[in-house]
């Protein structure tokens, strides 16, 4: 009867101590459940971000390539010989050099 | 142990079995075939070509860039109306109907309709608003300058794979370092398509082309292109070209040829226009040889500038042959100076027997004639001299004037800066330093190919060379107060067995201010018509290019 008695209150005792790990574990478990969901969902939701800092990127190289082309058009020497010659320049071909010869007033 | 033991033991090992052999299944047998499935689900492999690297001036303005540009392709199969469609993208793409007609009724997803658009036609086309209608993006060759130095930069066209590739010149010589390598890049997606921060792209291998920063002045480009063409038209010629060279680094500050092409559309231009004919066509070059040979005896110590020629009173007999001045004028007595002033054949002729074949030989060849000058332009050729045993008495006596040799432009403006540079030749090059996608500048250093003569003999010549100038035939054309050294030539060309008296090579070589050379140039004026005389066409032509070079420099005049 003692023994009987004592085997129920070990078996009690045992329970009593596991409980609390099964707890425990149990809501690891449903932590890292709801944080790999949340984590997860917000990665996911980041790649809308991440996209749209890509079109920008893209759309920012685009601008800067055909400005660029625009720039390079626009000062090609090509260009600039056409437009000053519609506007009406002409090529100054007389040059204006000053010699080492001392001026005329100096030498007198 | 009791039947139900056993009998849950059984039906759990034999579950397992089953998980196990389900599992090698999918992971052993089936592994790679369902990994590339699943990957193909949840990313993409995105093939990148690499941006092909520019061609800069000098002054690092792009003579051969990049720009946007688009291929419009489209699938026939999301195109209701067929007509209309074509109809719409003829006239908005330029293209003639039947051939978009065509390209739609083929029983594809994909079909291409037209490459290289611009923005702006794109910007076109996404009006019209047409369904089933795409683009891809690239980047095209892109010349802001149009045809400037188009014999020199080369064009862009396809491989046998359809990528691109570089042709002639620059864009031949330089291709595998200004395509650079593609790469791919593998982009992980959700299920509505959109990229996942967790797995980032991983982008592989490309690496963009390199650029190149040429020694090309592009100011000097321009002025001689546009004064070569004036000179063309001037002296109603069938073609020309000049080449410009700094003498001491051996920088190519301009080279320009006509007819040319525009690499924009070389399609539409004839095979022979795509080689630099400077570096690839050969001809006789006249008297511009002149200073070569004479500079050889006098480093030789053959002649002095005083030595009187004993043979120039009349035309020379050489091995059955009268070898004759240009004008049939001739001068007694004559020496050195004068021998060059006039361009007097029969005096080079005294000069090469003076000389005699190996020295000869030796001497061209330390100028460089007959060799490679290794200018990084893909297309140089290379006339060999002749075998020293195949050379007759009157080969030798000709070649003082410029006759029975033949030489490229490249090979007689660098031997010719060689004098210029007192007596150092340098190695020509166009490519001063080469730019890396990053932005890492390496400069290319000037190289020493030899020194044919010394520094006192090339004084000398310069002395001889400027007074041609001043006192020669194209006297009428220089400039005055300033001191240039240069030489005339008109070149017959050989026409089955014999000379054409009326067609010739009118050049003229020179370079400026005589005691400090800015720069070596030669023109060279194909079969003028208003006069085959050198110092009648090319040089004004190079007085020209080297009045405005002079100011451009800013150097006043020294008289």
């Amino acid at each position: 009867m003692t023994h009987s008695t004592g085997s129920t209150h070990s078996v009690g005792s045992g329970q009593a101590r596991s409980t609390p790990i099964i707890i425990f574990f149990i809501s690891a478990i449903i932590i890292l459940s709801v944080v790999q969901t949340i984590v997860s969902n917000r990665l996911s939701t980041s790649g809308i971000a991440l996209g749209k800092i890509e079109d920008q990127i893209r759309s920012l190289k685009m601008a800067n390539a055909i400005l660029g082309e625009r720039l390079f058009k626009a000062s090609a020497l090509t260009t600039i010989v056409s437009k000053a010659s519609e506007l009406g320049f002409v090529e100054d071909k007389s040059q204006l050099v000053l010699t080492k010869t001392l001026p005329l007033a100096l030498k007198q | 142990m009791s039947w139900r033991y056993r009998f849950t033991f059984f039906i759990l090992s034999f579950i397992f079995a089953l998980i196990l052999s389900r599992l090698f299944y999918w992971q052993i047998v089936k592994g790679q075939e369902l990994s590339a499935l699943a990957q193909s689900q949840y990313s993409g492999k995105v093939s990148l070509l690499p941006i092909r690297g520019e061609i800069k001036t000098s002054d690092s303005f792009p003579i051969a860039g990049n720009k946007i540009s688009y291929l419009v392709f489209a699938n026939p199969k999301q195109i209701g109306d067929k007509e209309k469609a074509s109809t719409l993208l003829a006239l908005v793409l330029g293209v003639k109907k039947a051939s978009i007609s065509a390209q739609l009724s083929l029983d594809r997803f994909w079909v291409p309709l037209k490459s290289d658009i611009d923005t702006k036609t794109k910007e076109n086309m996404r009006d019209i608003n047409l369904p089933g209608i795409g683009f891809e993006q690239h980047f095209s060759r892109f010349y802001p300058e149009a045809s400037l130095a188009a014999q020199l930069v080369g064009f862009v066209g396809k491989d046998d794979s359809g990528q691109d590739k570089g042709y002639f010149g620059l864009e031949g010589y330089y291709d595998r370092l200004l395509r650079g390598k593609g790469g791919s890049v593998v982009e992980i997606h959700d299920a509505l398509g959109k990229p996942i921060l967790s797995k980032a792209n991983e982008s592989e291998g490309e690496v963009n082309g390199s650029s190149l920063i040429l020694s090309i002045d592009r100011s000097i480009q321009f002025l001689a292109q546009r004064k070569l063409k004036e000179g063309i038209e001037d002296y109603g010629a069938s073609g020309g070209m000049v080449g410009i060279m700094d003498p001491a680094t051996g920088n190519i500050l301009a080279m320009s040829s006509f007819p040319s092409f525009s690499p924009d559309s070389f399609q539409d231009y004839a095979d022979d226009l795509y080689k630099n004919p400077f570096i690839s066509n050969t001809y006789e070059p006249g008297s511009t040889i002149k200073p070569l040979i004479m500079s050889s005896a006098l480093d030789a110590g053959l002649v002095t500038p005083d030595t009187k020629c004993p043979i120039c009173d009349k035309p020379v007999s050489v091995g059955g042959y009268d070898l004759h001045t240009w004008n049939d004028k001739y001068y007694k007595d004559t020496n050195m100076i004068d021998v060059i002033k006039h361009s007097d054949n029969t005096g080079m002729v005294f000069v090469a027997q003076k000389l005699g074949l190996d020295r000869m030989i030796s001497y061209l060849t330390k100028f460089g004639i007959g060799q490679s000058t290794n200018i990084d332009l893909q297309g140089e050729v290379v006339p060999e001299l002749k075998k020293r045993n195949l050379w007759y008495s009157v080969d030798l006596a000709t070649t003082g004037f410029g006759q029975g040799i033949s030489v490229t432009p490249i090979e007689l403006l660098n031997a010719f800066s060689g004098i210029a540079n007192g007596g150092k030749l340098m190695q020509p090059h166009v490519v001063a330093g080469v730019q890396s996608p990053d932005g890492e500048i390496v400069s290319i250093p000037p190289k020493v190919m030899g020194i044919p003569i010394s520094s006192k003999t090339a004084k000398v010549m310069t002395e001889i060379l400027v007074n041609a100038v001043n006192n020669g035939e194209a006297s009428w054309a220089r400039l005055k107060g300033y001191r240039v050294a240069g030489k005339t030539g008109t070149a017959s060309i050989p026409v089955k067995g014999h000379y054409d008296p009326n067609q010739t090579i009118a050049s003229f070589i020179g370079f400026a201010p005589a005691n400090d050379p800015k720069f070596v140039m030669l023109v060279i004026i194909d079969r003028p018509t208003s006069s085959i005389y050198g110092a009648e066409t090319a040089a004004p032509v190079f007085f020209s290019i080297a009045k405005d070079l002079l100011s451009y420099y800013g150097i006043p005049p020294e008289e």
